[in-house]
């Protein structure tokens, strides 16, 4: 990711991580300027008025993510719940 | 946790207080009036399911890292896996629901390209097709700073990590692997 963004880039990490990293590129983090953003956990209450609105305008359909209960291969792939 | 108190989470392990049932098909709420969402009728619950967890987590990664109008996005969704022997982990998130949502959410927010990183080809098809993004199928191009390089001269302007994005690549990485050290990620911090 360090070394992927542009002079100035900006990196955010919102996976799930614990504890520590090793061989973590320090160089390329100073050097190139990257902003390096832990996002932390997602604070729901922040957002979920603003995403629901998203959602009632149409713009944004999360039924498509929503495989499993459709069960084909392909979607048993993508799905998590 | 880490110097300060968290929040207690529905379903995510003693790690955030032993509150089982994130996912649960009914769930009892403390604090209600707080930490529910009236959810209106014309909203199925197909629509409004996502809102407890996974949407606002990959809206919060586009948001919280500023994606802005113009910019090239990079989602970096895979899993623990390795490209040279084909061994995969069962912790296989991929190019998932965050990582699609997250591309979605920043072409809202006015992204001109995104770009998803992972290696299943049914995902990859899904991503192109569905979210309408470019993919990066990283058992092809190994090298992924320098194919995204290749793409997009200069560099992306954003990365988001929506995934585990443990690659192993060498037999000195499989070594900290069977030894627990998961996040000596020592060549993927250099993609």
């Amino acid at each position: 990711m360090i070394v992927s963004v542009r002079k100035m880039g900006r990196c955010g990490i919102i996976a799930a991580y614990a504890g520590f990293t090793n061989g973590f590129n320090i160089g390329a983090l100073m050097e190139k300027g990257v902003r390096l953003i832990g996002n932390g956990q997602a604070p729901v209450h922040k957002y979920w008025e603003e995403i629901l609105s998203f959602i009632k305008a149409g713009k944004f359909d999360p039924t498509l993510y929503v495989c499993l209960l459709f069960g084909s291969p392909v979607n048993l792939s993508i799905g998590v719940f | 946790m880490y110097g300060t108190r968290d929040a207690g989470f529905f379903g995510y392990s003693h790690f955030t207080g032993g509150f089982p049932g994130g996912q649960a098909e009914y769930v009892r709420v403390p604090f209600g009036n707080v930490n529910l969402l009236p959810i209106p009728d014309n909203i199925t619950d197909e629509q409004a399911l996502y809102l407890s967890d996974v949407l606002p987590t990959s809206y919060h990664s586009v948001v919280d890292t500023g994606v802005e109008k113009g910019d090239v996005v990079g989602i970096w969704v895979s899993a623990i896996c390795t490209p040279v022997t084909g061994i995969t982990s069962s912790l296989y998130q991929g190019l998932g629901p965050i990582g699609q949502c997250a591309a979605r959410w920043a072409k809202l927010k006015g992204a001109s390209r995104v770009i998803g990183i992972d290696r299943i080809p049914e995902r990859l098809a899904f991503a192109k097709e569905k979210s309408g993004i470019e993919v990066l199928n990283f058992s092809k191009d190994i090298d992924v700073a320098k194919k995204l390089h290749e793409m997009v001269p200069g560099g992306l302007d954003v990365a988001l990590d929506c995934g585990i994005t443990l690659i192993i690549k060498s037999a000195h990485h499989i070594s900290e692997h069977v030894l627990l050290r998961y996040f000596s990620r020592t060549q993927d911090h250099d993609a």
